[in-house]
């Protein structure tokens, strides 16, 4: 029997057109982000082992420009050489023999190719590497549709001199934008937006003195902060499974809430667990069945609102950590993940048994609440477990009356500042003009 | 919607001259579609000025003003000065969506609608706002002008947190680091006109509008309380770059850097400035001193960017 064979080879088009489908504009930024920092950690010498705050990547820097015609990243944690550049940097997929062990977030060998076919058509990806005392530079320039229409046999990038920049870096720059991309630049919230994402997802290198500016704009990290006083104290644990360092931290990040309605909610609810691979956040305020919730915990309520914990994974083989290949979320499948969940689960019940017994109690926990200092989660000192005060239930038989009424939010919001506080919760609002009511109208010792 | 009551139009000189800009900037706009027969709805008050330009300089004749006020409702209906304008009972953030509902006669048109607030800008008006971005139909014009008082939305520690509350990130945060910035008016007034921009923008992507949203006015006046007038155009796809190149002009002077701030001045004054102008150099304070009178840095340079458009009425003895 004559043997065929079928052709398996892979196309162009899968890599720009398909590929780039699975992942956001945003995730594809963060991806060049990635790349920066993973430079910035190696040239450094510093590691993101564990939540502390120091001086460790203070000289280096990244630059995002977005406008309606072009985008660009650039930074100066030192580049990509010519070597690397010809024979892995530009590969779709890691080869096997790149070197790895290096505490970074790149794994898959893809990110920066996805990104920029994202983006736009045309290309330019400069570099400015050191050998040995002096600088050299290469740029290499990609013409989308014309490396298409070159053809499936046809794969490689050219690579053309260029005189090097002051410092070693990489930079990025891509005009021709889709016109998805085109638009969503075009609105005026997207940088604000943007800023706040990398805010919060490198709110670790951040905290270690990196510099990241979109359009001149300075972005300042997020700072994560749980709350503390005699009655509660947040819990950090440490431990290290299959080559993977494991550090837990939870606690109180606000009170919980009072009954708000739901568009009283202000801004975004920080509550949650937050996920992180290498100092990279993939997973944020994370109220879903992969943290538990809804799975092996009840479903969140807002009932539990003001509950934060972090999980920071690291390790020197990014292969080994719970996150996808779009760093969007985790890898439920992974066992360190699932392990660690278990670990996730004690100070989630901790609260959650919490809020149901403060609900009996609410006036005496609202005391217990209170004077409470803030600590950032890198200054949170190890305990074993997540600690909260036993409530009692109050003993009286007082028949109650309910209330429940709508006014325009215009009046509400006045009122509100009549009483000193705009931000006071509708409830309060209504107990506040109750009280002021009651006390003109009905007290009898007046 | 009731500045009826208590403003006293004649000396309003700065928002006269808004509404000359506005209009021609309209006029610019719409020359492109002679043809269309544009609807036009707005706030008319009893004094109806904007409806009068509407039908006298761009033509309109279908008009809608709409009124909430009992009173003024009936003074609207004696006072309107076309036979062709409507006046709706109501509040615009419940009749407007009614109107674009139940009226398919002009549905088909493009309208301009220039919602003339006195006040603050709030929740709701931004949610008629933004509903009129998705429900408008092709190359309708959309206006809004609001009050742009920092005091007036929030007290100073609490202002910033407000905005982002009200605007989200339309909101440009950044421009107040600060706290010396709450207290520049001028730098408030342009946050606020931008941050509506951005936020009928931002709505405009959102909901993936076919042609989107072009901001196309923004400007700031103040006769007493700072006031600003945001808004831009609905354009087809094929209207889109016309508009863009019409916007992006020197000589397009809706979208501007510096607040309108001439001062109230008599007849006399006027024409005094006037006959040194124009001027290939600045006016200064002592030239203004050398006509007998005096005026501060910042009026003088107001009056000679809009000297031609400064209104000629007459200051009313009291
Ligand atoms: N900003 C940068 N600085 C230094 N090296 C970079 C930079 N961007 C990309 N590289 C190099 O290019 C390689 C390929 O990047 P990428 O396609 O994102 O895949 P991955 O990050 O998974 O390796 C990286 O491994 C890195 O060696
Ligand atoms: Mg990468």
């Amino acid at each position: 029997m004559a043997t065929h064979k079928a052709k398996a080879n892979p196309t162009k088009a899968f890599f720009v057109r398909m590929l780039t489908r699975d992942i956001s504009l945003d995730d594809c930024i963060l991806d060049l982000v990635d790349n920066s920092i993973d430079a910035a950690w190696k040239l450094s010498g510093a590691r993101p082992t564990a939540l502390q705050s120091d001086s460790s990547l203070k000289d280096y820097k990244i630059d995002i420009t977005i406008s309606e015609d072009t985008f660009s990243v650039s930074d100066n944690c030192g580049g990509i050489s010519f070597d690397d550049a010809a024979k892995y940097a530009f590969t779709f997929g890691r080869r096997d023999e790149q070197a790895r062990g290096d505490y970074s977030v790149g794994v898959y060998g893809i990110g920066m190719k996805r990104a920029v076919f994202k983006l736009g058509r045309q290309i330019r990806i400069s570099s400015t590497y050191r050998v040995d005392n002096y600088l050299q530079g290469f740029f290499v320039p990609i013409d989308v549709k014309r490396w298409l229409e070159a053809g499936d046999e046809a794969w490689d990038f050219e690579i053309e001199d260029v005189l090097p920049e002051d410092e070693p870096g990489v930079s990025i720059l891509v005009t021709d934008l889709l016109d998805e991309v085109k638009e969503k630049f075009s609105d005026p919230t997207y940088e604000r937006r943007l800023r706040r994402m990398l805010a919060r997802d490198y709110m670790i290198p951040l905290m270690r003195g990196l510099q990241i500016n979109v359009n001149s704009e300075p972005v300042s990290g997020w700072k994560l902060e749980l709350r503390q006083n005699e009655n509660f104290a947040p819990m950090r644990t440490k431990y290290e499974d299959e080559r993977v360092n494991v550090e837990i931290v939870a606690g109180m990040g606000s009170p919980p809430p009072d009954d708000r309605e739901p568009d009283e909610e202000k801004g975004l609810d920080i509550s949650g667990w937050y996920v992180l691979c290498n100092g990279r956040i993939v997973l944020a305020a994370d109220t879903t069945a992969l943290t538990g919730w809804g799975a092996s915990l009840p479903r969140w309520h807002k009932q539990y609102s003001g509950f934060v914990g972090v999980v920071f994974f690291s390790s020197e083989n990014p292969e080994l950590l719970p996150m996808t290949t779009t760093k969007r979320s985790v890898d439920v499948s992974s066992r360190v993940y699932q392990r660690a969940l278990a670990r996730m689960h004690e100070p989630a019940r901790a609260w959650i048994n919490y809020t149901n017994a403060r609900k009996q109690n609410i006036e005496t926990v609202k005391e217990l609440e209170k004077q409470v200092v803030t600590k950032e989660v890198s200054e949170v000192i190890p305990r074993a477990e997540l600690k909260v005060p036993e409530v009692a239930r109050p003993a009286t038989r007082e028949r109650m009356a309910n209330v429940n009424y709508s006014v325009p939010l215009n009046r509400m919001k006045a009122l509100a500042a009549g009483f000193g506080n705009s931000r006071m919760s509708y409830r309060e609002v209504g107990l506040e003009s109750f009280d002021y009511a009651y006390q003109e109208l009905a007290d009898e010792d007046s | 919607m009731s500045s009826s009551q208590y403003i006293d139009f004649s000396v309003r000189q700065n928002k006269a001259i808004e509404r000359v800009l506005l209009f021609d900037g309209l006029r610019r706009l719409m020359h492109y579609h002679k043809e269309n027969n544009y609807v036009y709805v707005g706030l008319g008050s009893v004094w109806f000025i904007d409806f009068d330009m509407a039908h006298r300089e761009l033509g309109i004749e279908t008009m809608i003003s709409i009124e909430s006020d009992e009173v003024l409702f009936r003074r609207a209906q004696f006072n309107k000065p076309y036979r062709t304008i409507e006046v709706m009972h109501g509040k615009s953030h419940d009749v407007l969506p009614e109107l674009i509902k139940s009226r398919d006669d002009i549905l088909s048109r493009p309208w301009v609608v220039w919602l003339d607030y006195d006040e603050v800008l709030n929740e709701t008006k931004l949610d008629e706002l933004s509903a009129l971005v998705s429900s408008l139909p092709g190359n309708s014009f959309l206006l809004t002008t609001f009050c742009a008082a920092g005091h007036r939305y929030a007290r100073p520690s609490e202002r910033i947190d407000r905005f982002q509350e009200l605007f989200g990130d339309a909101f440009p945060v950044e421009r107040f680091k600060a706290a010396k910035d709450l207290k520049d008016e001028p730098k408030m007034m342009a946050a606020l006109g931008d941050a509506v921009i951005g936020y009928l923008k931002a709505k405009s992507v959102e909901i993936a509008r076919p042609g989107g949203f072009i901001p196309a006015f923004n400007l700031q006046y103040q006769d007493g309380t700072p006031m600003a007038t945001t808004g831009g155009v609905l354009p087809d796809v094929d209207f889109v770059d016309a508009v863009r190149d019409e916007v992006n002009k020197a000589d397009w002077l809706c979208l501007a850097k510096r607040p309108i701030i001439t001062p109230p001045l008599t007849a006399k004054e006027v024409a005094s400035l006037r006959s040194l102008l124009p001027n290939p150099s600045l006016l200064s304070r002592n030239d203004v001193r050398e006509l007998g009178f005096d005026l501060m840095e910042d009026q003088i340079a107001s009056f000679v960017e809009h000297y031609l458009r400064y209104p000629s009425f007459v200051q009313a003895v009291r």
